[in-house]
């Protein structure tokens, strides 16, 4: 194949791909799209080590400029794709460039939602963001966290570490419900309860009131965030370094962070009334596929990219990472995973098939996550949202160490724990076979 | 070639583990990864790399030499 091969997105996917086309020996052009000024650095460390504090943000950079100038990567940082013509093979870019490609991959992520409505309230998805959350959570008082997914969870740890009074909301009746189930969700609510957090199950978000006394209603339906843009005030420049993140953020102002102070925050208003005090809101309450750019491409669009088994989902043209649902024969359906883990694989399985290379016959790989929260690290194999029965199979929910089994019918989709790592890699096999292992 | 772990950033996933078994163990306690080899035999070096490349917490670096 001559090249280039076009990554549009500079996360762990876009990276992934372009490394594991280098490891199987393409030295053809490589173009390294991404739309902040920054290099590439890794997600999970944020809503983490880098919200509290615990790691300086160059401690989540994934790869130096350096290093992928070394490897023939042409990293163009502050570019995004903004429009795609598979027809004639080229791809429109930010700086109003067109270039062509012989292989394009589309990795450029998701967008976070954010709840309608004029008052600040805070995101985090990008280094920036958590930064920027980071210098807010210095000042503030008392949060409340919108939405008990990882990311809330993860963030409300990171707040009451830091010894901020949270509040934490979620319309479902435990945190994690939709992605672990009941059974450990309300594990994970006594763990928030035991460090403190005002838990407010069961109730969505009405309303956010702001210090002048407005209060900006909120639709039953969030919208979602403004597609693969550059979000405003950003000025991407080659010459950016992650290091210097810290100074850009100071001087920025988004859109969604007033100057005027009668615009900040009072109180979150749930829908039975009850107004919760808080200087600063968070909102983590999911994200949407970035595809704005293919609308017109005819690449096909469901909830993300529309790709086969092996991330191809056009003539030429792949999609890696959270933006991608590729098609599981396990499951004869179209799956989007957001995981770290998904976006590594995703990589190394699309670049060997731009390359023509063979897949393994039998792929034994599954999803893997995880989410630290306070001293607790929640493990999983698989994917376990939608089982029907959870069984703890090795140690038990109250000491919070232990393995839970999830099981449809009698097939085993995912295995979860906690402070069990060896087990949960032995029990992981019972998620590769899809059914129990036999009674020994 | 020469391997290294940078403890601190592991996060216990343990795919090292499944991918080079002969080169990559984990502590009981936590799951952080445990270096058997750092310097691999020739048929465990491709396995090693792989183990590099997949471990979600970009926790392993590989040196050519």
């Amino acid at each position: 194949m001559t090249g280039p091969v076009v990554i549009a997105g500079s996360g762990a996917a876009g990276l992934a791909t372009a490394d594991a086309l280098r490891t199987e020996g393409y030295d053809g052009a490589i173009l390294l799209l991404g739309d902040e000024p920054h290099a590439p650095y890794d997600r999970p460390p944020l809503s983490k080590q880098v919200l509290t504090g615990a790691w300086r943000p160059d401690r989540a950079v994934l790869r130096s400029r350096a290093e992928l100038a070394a490897r023939g990567i042409d990293f163009r940082p502050g570019t995004a794709a903004v429009a795609l013509d598979p027809a004639a093979s080229t791809l429109t870019l930010s700086n109003g460039t067109t270039i062509g490609y012989a292989a394009l991959v589309a990795a450029t992520g998701v967008a976070p939602r954010r709840l309608p409505g004029t008052p600040a309230q805070h995101v985090l998805r990008g280094l920036d963001d958590t930064l920027r959350l980071r210098g807010a959570l210095t000042r503030a008082r008392r949060v409340a966290v919108v939405g008990a997914g990882f990311l809330g969870c993860e963030i409300t740890a990171a707040a009451r570490t830091m010894g901020i009074a949270v509040t934490l909301a979620d319309p479902f009746p435990t945190p994690l419900h939709a992605p672990l189930g009941p059974l450990l969700g309300t594990m994970i609510a006594g763990l928030h309860r035991d460090r403190g957090v005002d838990l407010r199950l069961g109730h969505a978000v009405a309303a956010l009131e702001t210090v002048s006394g407005n209060v900006a209603g909120i639709p039953a339906t969030p919208v979602p965030a403004a597609p693969h843009t550059t979000p405003p005030g950003v000025a991407a420049s080659p010459n950016t370094d992650i290091r210097a993140a810290n100074a850009n953020n100071r001087a920025a102002t988004a859109g969604d962070h007033p100057t005027n102070a009668g615009d900040r925050i009072a109180a979150v208003l749930l829908d039975d009334g009850t107004r919760i005090p808080a200087d600063l809101v968070v909102t983590a309450i999911g994200c949407v596929p970035r595809v704005g750019w293919l609308r017109d491409s005819g690449v096909p669009l469901a909830d993300g990219v529309v790709c086969d088994a092996h991330g191809r989902a056009a003539e030429r043209v792949w999609a890696a990472g959270d933006v991608a649902a590729w098609w599981s024969p396990a499951l004869g359906r179209h799956v989007r995973v957001e995981h770290r883990f998904t976006a590594g694989q995703h990589g190394r399985i699309v670049a060997r098939d731009i390359l023509g290379l063979p897949h393994d016959a039998a792929p034994d790989q599954v999803p893997y996550f995880w989410s630290d929260q306070y001293d607790l690290k929640i493990q999983a194999y698989g994917l376990p949202s939608g089982a029907d029965e959870v069984r703890i199979v090795e140690g038990s929910l109250d000491e919070r160490r232990f393995v839970a089994v999830y099981l449809s019918g009698d097939e085993v989709t995912a295995v979860a724990g906690a402070g069990m790592a060896r087990a949960m890699r032995q029990w992981r096999q019972a998620v590769v076979d899809r059914r129990l292992p036999a009674a020994t | 070639m020469k391997i290294s772990v940078d403890e601190d950033k592991c996060i216990g996933a343990g795919q090292c583990v499944l991918t080079a078994p002969h080169t990559f163990d984990q502590r009981d306690s936590d799951g952080v990864v445990i270096l058997l080899s750092a310097e691999p035999a020739a048929p465990e070096q491709a396995a090693a790399r792989t183990a590099a490349a997949v471990c979600p917490a970009a926790a392993i670096t590989v040196v050519a030499g």
